[in-house]
């Protein structure tokens, strides 16, 4: 693909023009005004130099001998838009037809014969300042992006800031925006929530919604509240406000370090893996359950389990099981590795879960791996 | 500068009382008016001018013999493209005469504006040179 040229560096022009005259009028012009001049009097040169070069614009002479410029037009701008090096075609004063056929194959721009000096610096400095506009626009563009991810990921607490919490995450995002998160919310003495949620889009809009999602568990994340019914006030706002096409899954574990207890909450999520340090066996707590954002009316699994200390438990996203065709192997293959990682500390046990699924594997989709320690 | 350019046809007979600064064969004033302060390029550009032009009407003549209006056309249309770069504007007329027989494939009519291109191109070369 023809890249335009970095506009910090100096602004390099292709002539491609077999009438050496007009050729050479062009260059000593633009030369003049200080830009980087190559010039092709055939196609396939030209095609040679670009293969090599990038060049901040083209200056393109329709009639050449091995071809139609207008087919080296459109292979150099095309519909790629902002990301192609402007082309200003040389056209004939009075040769209309050529000129719509010029800007339709993505020319930006023509200028006549004869040339005048002042004119064609004119057009070309539009041309070069018009790209550099879009450039640094996109550059803005792509840097809003990244500060979106750094904000999504600085909204989940890490594990050093509630060392009581006693859990590791590990978050991969293979997408811009992704729509997976976590949270860790101490809600009472000795209790700690834990949320693993998935949007169910991938585009830039996503993290304003999983932003929405964290404002309303920290609302609602305390021990006045159980957490299906903390999932059910959740639902009735998203709903109100989510697009059409979207919805959250969630599981929501709450653990009670006091009693020893956790209440799962499902809500069309993969369900939470408990591995128990006595038996040294790690097994699905399988739960189902309605999306987050769609229903009025919202039915989740709802499951309390005992727990000791030393056992785990591991919420995660489906990217960590839905990454082969084969789902019920890779739930096994999960469950398996829960188990051969016992030996670790946590902290390095969830890096070393996801490293062992991966290994031979491509990751796909985002993935959130939530380990706790009771 | 001397031209080196071995010319297929005998010079042709130049008119008496051409004024040698006849506009319409080369208008100096035009030129520079198009290139401000670029008036140095103008020695360069006469010199590829009067070494190229030749060498297309060359390829002219011999596409007019085998008849091949594609590239009659090309040529008729470079030459014009160089005659009005430079200024030259009667040059540029003619070929622009002859670009569009082509197009229409009245390649006799083509033909027979030869000898007067050639005339032409004598004409500018003539005057062009004392601008160099």
């Amino acid at each position: 693909m023809y890249k335009a040229a970095d506009y910090r560096n100096n602004a390099s022009i292709l002539i491609v023009e077999d009438d050496l005259v007009s050729a050479n009028l062009l260059a000593g012009i633009l030369q003049k005004s200080g830009y980087d001049i190559s010039v092709a009097s055939r196609i396939g040169e030209a095609e040679d130099i670009l293969a090599k070069q990038d060049f901040s614009l083209i200056l393109l002479d329709i009639h050449l001998p091995d071809g139609n410029g207008m087919d080296l037009c459109r292979k150099v701008a095309g519909n790629n838009g902002f990301y192609s090096t402007p082309v200003l075609f040389v056209s004939a004063s009075e040769d209309l037809s050529s000129k719509i056929e010029g800007f339709e194959a993505g020319g930006v721009d023509y200028i006549t014969k004869p040339f005048d000096g002042a004119e064609v610096l004119a057009r070309v400095r539009t041309h070069l300042r018009l790209n550099r506009a879009y450039e640094s626009l996109a550059a803005l563009q792509t840097e809003r992006i990244q500060s979106l991810s750094n904000t999504q990921m600085s909204m989940m607490p890490s594990p050093e800031q509630m060392p009581e919490a006693r859990f590791q995450a590990c978050l991969r995002q293979i997408m811009q925006a992704g729509g997976d998160f976590y949270d860790v919310i101490p809600s009472g003495n000795k209790i700690t929530d834990y949320i693993v949620a998935d949007a169910s889009g991938h585009d830039l809009g996503v993290s304003i919604w999983t932003a929405a999602f964290k404002t309303l568990l920290m609302e609602y994340a305390s021990v006045i509240h159980h957490p299906g019914e903390i999932c059910r006030m959740i639902n009735y706002s998203m709903q109100k406000v989510l697009p059409e096409s979207m919805f959250f899954t969630a599981i929501y574990a709450r653990l009670n370090r006091l009693s020893g207890t956790v209440s799962l909450v499902n809500a069309g999520h993969p369900s939470a893996i408990h591995y128990s340090a006595s038996k040294q066996i790690a097994s699905y707590c399988l739960q189902e359950g309605d999306v987050l954002g769609v229903f009025d009316n919202v039915g989740f699994g709802v499951t309390d389990i005992s727990v000791q200390p030393g056992d785990r438990l591991f919420l995660f996203t489906d990217g960590l099981t839905e990454h082969n065709s084969h789902h019920d192997s890779s739930m096994a293959e999960l469950l398996k590795t829960c188990q051969s990682t016992s030996n670790l500390p946590l902290e390095d046990a969830v890096p070393a879960i996801v490293d062992r699924i991966f290994t031979d594997n491509q990751m796909e989709d985002d993935i959130v791996l939530l380990g706790i320690e009771v | 500068m001397k031209s080196s350019v071995h010319f297929p046809y005998p010079d042709p007979v130049s008119y008496n009382g051409i004024d040698q600064e006849d506009t319409e064969i080369y208008h100096h004033k035009e030129l520079l008016k198009r290139l401000p302060g670029n008036e140095d390029l103008i020695p360069m550009l006469i010199e590829r001018f009067l070494q190229e032009i030749p060498a297309y009407l060359v390829d002219l003549q011999e596409a007019l013999d085998k008849e091949d209006a594609a590239s009659i056309f090309r040529l008729a249309h470079t030459i014009k493209g160089s005659a009005a770069n430079l200024s030259c504007k009667k040059l540029e007329k003619v070929s622009k005469e002859i670009e569009i027989a082509a197009r229409e494939e009245r390649l006799s009519s083509a033909r027979e504006m030869m000898p007067e291109l050639l005339h032409v191109f004598s004409q500018s070369r003539n005057v062009l040179l004392d601008h160099m």
